[in-house]
C-alpha cells in the first residue's frame, strides 16, 4: 500500500488515538503536506460516523425463549425449531436438470430426424397416405389447384423480368 | 468484591463449566449487535433471526470447541459470517432456480425493531430514512466489500479481527475497507 491507501485505512485508528508513536506520527507527517488526504480525511470520518451511528436492529420480542426451546429440542431430538422453513435446493435443481435435459433430448430429435430419413428429404405428411387414395385425388390436385398455380407461376416470372430488366427504381418509388 | 462486568472470555469458560447463566449473558450481549450484522448481509429479517438463533445453537453445542487463543468476539462472529454467506448463496441458487427471482421469505416486508429508539419521534423518523437509505447503499455493494464495512465501520472490529474473521489477509482487508468507503462516499455524497 502506498501512503495515501496506508492514511486511508488507519485514519479512523488515527483519529481515535488508537495507533502507535510511530505510526501516528507517519500519518500526522502525511496528513499535512499531501492535500489529497486531508480532503478525504473529512468525508471519511462522516462516512465512519454515519455508518457508527446506524441504529442497531434487534431481534423480535420473545427471541430467548424460542431460542431456549430450539435449544430443548436440539437436545432432544437434534432439530432446532426453525422461524423460516428451509425448503431444499435438491427438488429444484433436479427439476432444472431434468427439464434441461429433456430440451437438449428434444433439440437433439430434431436436428438428427431429417438426416435419418434416407436422402435428406423432408418428412412429410403425404408419405403415410396410401397410394390408392392419391391417385384417386392427384387429378383433382391437378386440374384444381394446378392452373392457380400455373397462373402464379406466370405471375411470379413477370415480377421477376419486370426487376431483371432494371425497372427496379421505377417499383419502389411507385410503393 | 469487584463489579466490573466478567470479559466474553470469561463468560465462555463459565459456560464450558456449565453455567447456563453465563450462555444468557453472553446471548443478551451478541443477540443486538449479530442480528444487525447477519441482517446487513441477508436483508431478510426472517432469515436473519432464523440464523441468529443457529448461531447461538452452535455456540451451545460447540463449547468445548472454543479455545482460547482467538478473541470470543472472533469466533462468534466468524460461526455467523460463515452462516449468513451460505444463506445468501443458498438464496442465490434459489432465486436462479425459481426463475422468478422473488423472495424465499414472506416475512420481508415486517419492520426490523431497532434496538436503542430515543423518545423523540421525529428524531426517530428522521434517523429512520437515513437509515434505509444507508442500509440500501450497503446493501448495493457487493458482498466482499459489504462484509468488511459493516465488520469495519458499522460493528467497529480491528482490522487484525476481521482479517481472522473473514480468513483474509490484513492488507486485503484494509484495500477492500477503503474502496467500500470509496463507494460508499460517492452513493452517499449528500448525507456527508
Amino acid at each position: 500500500m502506498n501512503d495515501c491507501e496506508n492514511f486511508e485505512s488507519l485514519y479512523i485508528d488515527w483519529k481515535k488515538g488508537r495507533l502507535s508513536g510511530d505510526e501516528a506520527e507517519m500519518l500526522t507527517r502525511h496528513a499535512t503536506s499531501c492535500r489529497h488526504c486531508t480532503s478525504i480525511g473529512s468525508d471519511e470520518m462522516n462516512l465512519s460516523h454515519l455508518l457508527r451511528n446506524q441504529a442497531l436492529y434487534r431481534p423480535t420480542n420473545g427471541f430467548e425463549m424460542r431460542l431456549d426451546n430450539s435449544i430443548r429440542s436440539v437436545e432432544n431430538n437434534g432439530k432446532p425449531i426453525r422461524l423460516v422453513k428451509k425448503t431444499s435446493i435438491a427438488p429444484r435443481l433436479t427439476a432444472l436438470g431434468a427439464g434441461l435435459a429433456t430440451g437438449l433430448a428434444v433439440g437433439i430429435f430434431v436436428l438428427t430426424a431429417p438426416m435419418e430419413n434416407s436422402g435428406n428429404m423432408p418428412i412429410s405428411s403425404a408419405t403415410s397416405i396410401p397410394s390408392h387414395l392419391v391417385a384417386d385425388i392427384s387429378p383433382v390436385i391437378d386440374e384444381k389447384v394446378g392452373d392457380s398455380l400455373a397462373s402464379k407461376r406466370d405471375t411470379a416470372q413477370k415480377v421477376d423480368s419486370h426487376y431483371l430488366v432494371g425497372d427496379y427504381g421505377k417499383v419502389v418509388s411507385g410503393r | 468484591m469487584s463489579t466490573e462486568k466478567p470479559t466474553d472470555e470469561q463468560l465462555i469458560r463459565e459456560f464450558q463449566a456449565g453455567s447456563s447463566a453465563a450462555f444468557d449473558e453472553i446471548v443478551r450481549r451478541y443477540r443486538n449487535p449479530l442480528f444487525s450484522f447477519i441482517y446487513r448481509i441477508l436483508n431478510d429479517p426472517a432469515f436473519t433471526e432464523d440464523l441468529l438463533q443457529e448461531t447461538f445453537i452452535r455456540v451451545w453445542t460447540n463449547r468445548d470447541s472454543y479455545r482460547e487463543v482467538a478473541r470470543f468476539s472472533t469466533w462468534i462472529y466468524t460461526i455467523a459470517g460463515n452462516l449468513a454467506k451460505s444463506e445468501l448463496r443458498r438464496q442465490k441458487i434459489r432465486r436462479w432456480t425459481s426463475l422468478g427471482g422473488a423472495s424465499s421469505s414472506e416475512a420481508d416486508e415486517r419492520p426490523l425493531e431497532v434496538a436503542d429508539e430515543s423518545s423523540d419521534p421525529h428524531r426517530d423518523y428522521e434517523r429512520r430514512n437515513i437509515q434505509q437509505r444507508v442500509d440500501h447503499e450497503v446493501a448495493k455493494l457487493p458482498i466482499v466489500f459489504r462484509e468488511v464495512i459493516i465488520l469495519r465501520d458499522v460493528q467497529e472490529l480491528s482490522y487484525e479481527e476481521i482479517s481472522e474473521i473473514l480468513k483474509i489477509p490484513l492488507g486485503t482487508v484494509k484495500s477492500r475497507v477503503n474502496r467500500a468507503r470509496l463507494r460508499l462516499q460517492k452513493r452517499l455524497k449528500d448525507l456527508l
